[in-house]
């Protein structure tokens, strides 16, 4: 069994690798074809031209610059931190990004899972709400907040909040603020509950549920066992969705970090920086559905132990 | 009013707005006068006016140049090449269903919001662009969604009682696989990419640079400017704010009715 155990996520690793790295390949041939070049914005001077295109690694064949995408080695930033080494700019904003995802997946995660084992889910406002992108959510917060709280304060009922105002100033609010937006918006906490329940409905008919239902034995505990591999699954696929609205949101709630600097590299078309954003993007989210696959091997005997 | 109705109000009344502006003749330019700015609802402005003085209703309208076709552009970009993709995997199976399915999740592999950044700055950030960008970008869901069910509905005996009856593959793919067994999840899809798009698009413009500019409005930066500038009337800072939320909720109302249709069968 652990052979077979191994094997299956060993095989599943493989296949997420090759095509991590079909991925970085399409992307760098992309970059290679696009109109113009960076080169071009500098000098037209063709000696310069020649030693600039050594130093930015432009002129390295496509199997050496994959190689060195994957392994991190990015160069330096051009335009939006020029001279500074990628790596330290992108591992210091993903160290900034990664409270708010974490904190983003686990509201997602939770409320998700509360939300979706309720009975009683059609009273609630989530689906009118989560219909709005991120940024109008985000919008949507702190015009709200700000107005009211600005009136409170003319009038006198309460003293200057820390926080106010929004996004200007940084506070726990505002990081508060921003996972719940981050987790709501753009249907992400809407589609992870609508998954628990369409999960739920079919477990709950399942053969195994309805035997221990007729013999009035306690389903409850089969049943999340049951949900379990399903729930680590849909919270790997949500997270590649976190990951996305984590660009317009940094942006709206003026906190910088992974996305903030990824949007910033294409505005200023930083190509080592939107390469190396986009390689630690997809390697994010095929390392999370990785280990989403893996769980759910390890806990569902029949994906484990085969039919 | 049930919820498929008002959304395929919200629908009609947007493909509306977008022919008025093609025929209205309004004037992004000329509109502008800064004594009528920051005024109320009335007659004359009948969602008030921005700090330029713009009438608030003809640019909601105008800004739906934005995202109506190109919109409709990537859902058919989706549906059409994930369509063909997953049916042809779906159909023949085997090594051609894995390599199919392989390729068609390469775009799965960044997020989407994330695949359609990078590819708007390969190649500029038109709407061409965005919308190729986010057709791409959906490929994958479709592709695996219809060679799903198209790989169940193949293994029916009904395909095969068809064929021996001389009907070709043609017409049992077209006529009773994809119309009968898969135009709902098309139509899901083709719903989804479009409302994706209308995402894409009003968030670059309201996080400015790569999206649409001043002074040619979208819902984007029409609510962008709304955040800034507290002078205007409520009604003028909600307005862009409302239509694209009501338009993406007709969406999903939509895609919730299909997806309720679908289970019905």
């Amino acid at each position: 069994m652990t052979a077979r155990l191994l094997t299956t996520i060993l095989s599943r690793l493989l296949t997420r690798g090759l095509a991590l790295v079909a991925a970085v390949t399409v992307m760098l041939v992309l970059l290679r074809a696009a109109p113009g070049d960076a080169i071009d914005l500098v000098t037209t001077d063709p000696e310069l031209r020649t030693r600039l295109a050594a130093a930015w690694h432009l002129d390295a064949p496509l199997h050496i610059a994959v190689r060195h995408a994957l392994t991190g080695t990015w160069g330096t930033s051009w335009t939006v931190r020029p001279g500074r080494a990628v790596s330290e700019l992108v591992g210091s904003a993903a160290l900034r990004s990664f409270p708010l995802l974490v904190g983003a997946f686990l509201a997602t995660f939770i409320g998700g899972t509360l939300l979706g084992s309720r009975r009683d889910r059609t009273t609630l406002p989530l689906p009118r709400l989560s219909v709005a992108p991120v940024f109008l959510l985000g919008w949507g917060t702190i015009v709200v907040l700000n107005e009211l709280t600005f009136a409170a304060i003319q009038q006198g009922l309460i003293g200057r909040p820390a926080w106010f105002s929004l996004p200007d100033t940084p506070s726990w609010t505002r990081f508060a603020l921003a996972v719940v937006v981050l987790a709501v918006g753009s249907g992400n906490l809407r589609a992870f509950s609508d998954g628990v329940t369409a999960r739920l409905v079919t477990h709950r008919s399942s053969p195994a549920i309805e035997t221990l239902t007729a013999r009035a034995m306690p389903t409850r505990r089969v049943l999340w066992r049951l949900l379990l591999p399903d729930l680590v699954w849909l919270g790997a696929e949500r997270a590649a969705f976190l990951f996305g609205g984590l660009v317009v949101l940094e942006r709206v709630f003026g906190m910088p970090g992974l996305g903030w600097l990824l949007f910033e590299a294409c505005v200023q078309r930083d190509q080592p920086v939107v390469l190396a954003s986009g390689v630690v993007a997809a390697a994010s989210v095929e390392a999370t559905r990785v280990l989403a696959d893996s769980i759910r091997i390890i806990a569902d005997p029949r994906l484990r132990d085969g039919p | 009013m049930s919820g498929r109705l008002w959304a395929l109000l919200v629908v009609g009344a947007v493909v509306l707005a977008r022919l008025a502006s093609a025929f209205g003749g309004y004037d992004i330019v000329a509109d502008v006068d800064p004594t009528n700015a920051g005024l109320p609802p009335s007659g004359a402005h009948w969602l008030g006016t921005d700090a330029l003085g713009r009438d608030i209703m003809w640019r909601l309208i105008t800004a739906t140049e934005a995202f109506v076709v190109p919109g409709i552009a990537a859902a058919l970009l989706a549906v059409g090449v994930g369509g063909t993709a997953g049916t042809v995997a779906g159909w023949f199976g085997g090594p051609t269903e894995r390599g199919l399915a392989a390729a068609a999740g390469l775009p799965a592999t960044a997020p989407r919001f994330v695949l359609v950044l990078l590819l708007a700055t390969i190649f500029a950030p038109t709407p061409a662009v965005l919308a190729v960008a986010c057709g791409v970008a959906f490929v994958p869901m479709v592709t695996t969604e219809v060679r799903t069910r198209v790989g169940s509905l193949r293994r029916r005996s009904f395909v095969d009682a068809s064929l021996l009856h001389g009907l070709s593959v043609r017409q049992v793919l077209g006529r009773h696989i994809l119309w009968t067994g898969c135009r709902h999840i098309l139509a899901r899809m083709a719903l989804q990419a479009a409302g994706f798009f209308v995402v894409v698009e009003t968030s670059l413009a309201y996080l400015g640079d790569l999206g649409v500019q001043e002074p040619v409005p979208s819902w984007g930066n029409m609510v962008a400017s709304g955040l800034v500038d507290s002078r205007l009337h409520w009604v003028a800072r909600v307005a862009p704010a409302v239509s694209l939320w009501l338009v993406l909720a007709a969406i999903t109302q939509l895609d919730a009715h299909l997806a309720r249709t679908e289970a019905r069968r």
